[in-house]
């Protein structure tokens, strides 16, 4: 009889209300600190924020900061409705704008933001430990979570997944708190909590679905014994209502271009689909090789190994010993199950479903039991875990010596090479130790904004060209992007377009070449590396991890195929144009860049 | 009792954590150190020229150049191997490079924390360029995927050696990479390059010096990372164990490449190798 009530019970929560304690306090603003202090170091060492994401997020706060200061409300609202181009909702980005304008704009402020959601973190993290289990489950969760290598890693990064990931965190927190949807007060606060996690990310839905589907489900199981459905439905009801009005904020003014993302999103999939069937011939879409993927991110590069063993020590003691456990497997699986289906995969996708394995491996950690010494012993492992956490802390930070060293993992697909420690490679996302390398493109953008206040030119948007010979524009960084975000934070009131040139239409006839004098600035670059701090990047699972084109790139890609075209001669004949006598460009400056080749900076007379 | 406990816990959790906050504290030393002393951007290019043909020296790239035309692509010429599960490319390595005079230079790579040392000496002459690269230790070693390994860009279409030739594949859309195994009986190979498009590309003759670890090449047509763009891999070894002995010294690789205008001269070249080879 008890077993089969057991079954019933996707959610049983605590009924001791331990949250208001003054030493949860002091070990979230130790943790807290303790991240202030390191990012801070971490991001001084790092010449260059990085990531292509990475400073089209920047350059969207940098132009609500922009707005902001301009005291022009309707530029404010326009960018609320349209968030730059409509790919990204705006509240992650307004709230670090808000942060800039009180502290100062610096490439570093705005990652201060992250801060304020490592505090709804954590003590979303223990709260939800607390109410499902105990206050040693908060406790131990909280720890964990913020000694995982992917968060401390995105605690540095300005982009959404940090703030989706306390977003969901606090919205699963409210849920619980609403005690099966009994609560009003909670259920107001989900709802409000809802609306503002689907204005920081599109994915915060999915990670919400599966602990929303069992809280529902339980709350009406009970509701039915208890005569309260009714109370549940209006709260029910009232949440989701919240939610959605908060959300239509910015859905509504932009759901033409919402849709247009969606249907490049299911594009890009689809084609990829057929031409790995038609080329390789595999069963892609059935294949089992795909459900790997995440799971060698969580080993490699979200959580380490080390505390993939920890886990794995827990999972066993969480199944037999602990409630809770479809709630908290579904907050894991269900995204696991559905972001396994896309094309691109990326641990940081996963990043907002890693509270559910510190919850998890805290909850098993926490029924283990010693026949003898049983407290001291537990308390002596939790300290060696921590220990070990935090001395992988400072090597993944800091430690430039390591060596990425791989071992094979015989799985019933092939082989998976796992790291003992998580990479000190750039992947491009998450970093490693800090970047030293200055491009000096804060420089160009210095060179272009104070010749641009000087010499006043005519038009709405000030057009500036990069021509490059080789990868700067065209390969993986986006030169463009950082450009852009240098251009926006050196000038706060003119709005400047930076653009390929070499991608203008007409290049193969050469006829693109009377467009030039369309342009305000030329940026010559005289490289021929690719970007280095790509040079050596690396993928451990590339040939698990589905990497293949994009429609857009495909099509590209076919273009170029066509249409073979010599950069190297493009370029230089551009730069005869520039330089010859009767030019309309003349030289403002020359930058000399991190790898000695030369930005040559042009301004139209 | 129960305080004692207690007590002893929190002292357990203090000494872990100032343990660990120490060793966190010398990584940041370290690191601030590090900006100082260990980065090699500020290198500056070398370049060794002799008629058209054209080598650039930079942060362990080497280009060359045909005219204006840079015919190799991403790292050019280099080398690359793995010991204890890590991998050793040239482009990584610390280079001190010697030119001894416009046409001739001899480079020597060495990666922090291994005994191992390879030597580079180019020479051009007569606008061909000889290569030889050797491996010496100070301990025993054993190394996997050894090779030596030139990038050249995706314009040649086909590969000429005496007797045979061939098209060189082209890649799927989504294909990462396709192989040939080259006939390499005669220890001479060319890559050609025709069409409208490509007319400043030169034809590419190679020949194998005689003393070379590595008498086989594949030649493969394969896709950067994160890149629409292929590039001609043309390898020696690849897949090969390598057991160094303390303080010898192995010739990995050795050889000529000579540039031409057209195909016929770069058939003359390779009956002339050929010749050679057999006397």
């Amino acid at each position: 009889m008890k077993s089969r009530n057991n079954r019933k019970t996707f959610v049983k929560l605590n009924d001791k209300n331990v949250i208001y304690d003054k030493y949860i306090y002091f070990l979230i603003a130790a943790i807290t600190v303790f991240y202030l202090i390191n990012n801070f170091i971490w991001l001084n060492f790092n010449v260059y924020p990085y990531g292509p994401d990475e400073f089209s997020h920047l350059l969207i706060a940098q132009n609500f900061y922009n707005g902001i200061i301009s005291g022009r409300i309707e530029r404010l609202l326009e960018l609320f409705k349209l968030s730059t181009d409509a790919i990204y909702p705006p509240l992650f980005h307004f709230t670090a704008a808000l942060l800039c304008f009180l502290l100062g704009a610096s490439s570093i402020s705005p990652l201060i933001i992250n801060l304020l959601y490592l505090l709804i973190l954590l003590f979303s993290v223990y709260a939800i430990g607390c109410k499902l289990y105990d206050r040693s489950v908060g406790v131990l969760a909280t720890l964990l979570i913020s000694l995982y290598p992917m968060v401390f890693r995105y605690s540095r990064f300005f982009g959404l997944d940090f703030a989706q990931m306390s977003m969901v965190c606090l919205s699963i927190c409210f849920l619980i708190y609403t005690e099966y949807f009994s609560n009003r007060k909670f259920s107001v606060l989900l709802g409000i909590s809802i609306g503002l996690g689907m204005l920081v990310k599109w994915a915060f839905l999915l990670f919400l679905s599966g602990p929303l589907a069992c809280v529902i489900l339980q709350a009406f199981l009970r509701a039915k014994k208890n005569l309260g459905l009714c109370v549940v439905f209006i709260n029910l009801l009232l949440s989701l209502l919240i939610g959605v009005l908060i959300s239509l904020t910015w859905y509504l003014p932009s759901y033409a271009e919402v849709l247009i993302r969606l249907r490049m999103f299911f594009w890009s999939i689809f084609p990829h689909h057929c031409g790995q069937l038609l080329i390789q011939k595999t069963p892609v879409i059935f294949g089992l090789d795909r459900f790997f993927d995440y799971f060698c991110l969580l080993v490699n590069g979200q959580i380490s190994l080390f505390f993939f063993l920890v886990f794995i020590l827990a999972v066993p003691l969480f199944f037999i010993k602990r409630f809770n456990r479809v709630f908290l497997i579904s907050w894991y699986i269900l995204p696991y199950i559905l972001l396994s289906f896309s094309l691109q995969k990326e641990g940081r996708f996963m990043l907002s479903s890693l509270p559910a394995i510190a919850l998890i491996s805290a909850a098993g950690l926490r029924s283990l039991y010693f026949p003898r010494f049983n407290y001291f012993l537990k308390h002596l492992l939790y300290a060696v875990i921590l220990f070990i956490g935090l001395m992988q802390f400072f090597d993944v930070s800091y430690n430039y010596e390591r060596k990425e060293k791989t071992f094979p993992f015989q799985t019933p697909i092939g082989i998976i090479h796992m790291l003992y420690f998580p990479s000190t490679e750039h992947n491009g996302w998450a970093y490693g130790p800090p970047l030293r390398k200055d491009w000096k493109i804060d420089k160009i953008a210095a060179s272009i904004a104070g010749f641009s206040y000087s010499h006043p030119q005519a038009g709405a948007d000030i057009l500036v060209g990069v021509i490059s010979e080789d990868d700067y524009v065209r390969n993986v960084f986006s030169f463009l992007q950082v450009l852009n975000y240098y251009l926006a934070r050196e000038d706060h009131v003119s709005s400047f377009a930076v653009i390929d040139f070499l991608s203008y239409p007409g290049k193969y006839d050469w006829s693109f070449i009377n467009k030039i004098n369309d342009l305000n600035y030329v940026v010559f670059i005289s490289g021929i590396k690719s970007w280095p701090a790509f040079d050596d990047l690396k993928f451990t699972f590339n040939k698990f991890i589905t990497r293949a084109a994009s429609l857009s790139s495909l099509q590209s890609y076919l273009y170029n195929i066509k249409h073979p075209y010599d950069f190297k001669n493009a370029t230089e004949r551009l730069r005869k144009f520039l330089d010859s006598k009767d030019r309309n460009f003349s030289l403002i400056d020359k930058i000399k860049l991190a790898d000695g080749y030369y930005a040559y900076v042009y301004a139209r007379k | 009792m129960v305080n004692k406990i207690k007590f002893r816990i929190v002292c357990f959790y203090f000494i872990f954590f100032v343990m660990a906050l120490l060793y966190g504290m010398e990584l940041v030393k370290k690191a601030y150190n590090y900006k100082e002393a260990d980065l090699k951007y500020a290198q500056k290019e070398i370049i060794l020229e002799d008629n058209a043909l054209r080598v650039v020296f930079f942060d362990g790239y080497i280009t060359m150049y045909y005219g204006n035309m840079q015919f190799t692509d991403n790292n050019g010429l280099a080398s690359s191997f793995t010991v204890d599960g890590v991998d050793y490319p040239t482009f990584k390595a610390k280079w001190n490079i010697n030119k001894i005079s416009p046409t001739e230079l001899f480079a020597t790579n060495e990666w922090p924390g291994l005994s191992v040392r390879q030597s580079w000496h180019f020479l051009l002459k007569e606008g061909k360029l000889n290569w030889q690269i050797d491996l010496e230790s100070k301990n025993d070693i054993d190394m996997i995927n050894v090779g030596v390994v030139f990038l050249f860009r995706n314009n040649y279409q086909e590969w000429v050696s005496l007797y045979e030739q061939g098209r060189i594949p082209v890649l799927g859309v989504l294909q990462q990479r396709k192989n040939i195994k080259l006939p390499f009986t005669s220890n001479a190979l060319g890559l050609n390059a025709y069409g409208k498009d490509n007319k400043l590309f030169p034809a590419v003759g190679l020949t194998l010096g005689e003393g070379s670890f590595f008498n086989k090449a594949l030649l493969s047509s394969c896709r950067g990372m994160f890149s629409k763009i292929t590039y001609l891999s043309l390898s020696f070894g690849g897949k090969e164990p390598l057991k160094v002995f303390k303080n010898s010294k192995i010739t990995l690789s050795s050889g000529q490449m000579g540039i031409f205008n057209k195909k016929d001269d770069l058939m003359r070249y390779l009956k002339m190798e050929q010749d050679k080879f057999k006397n």
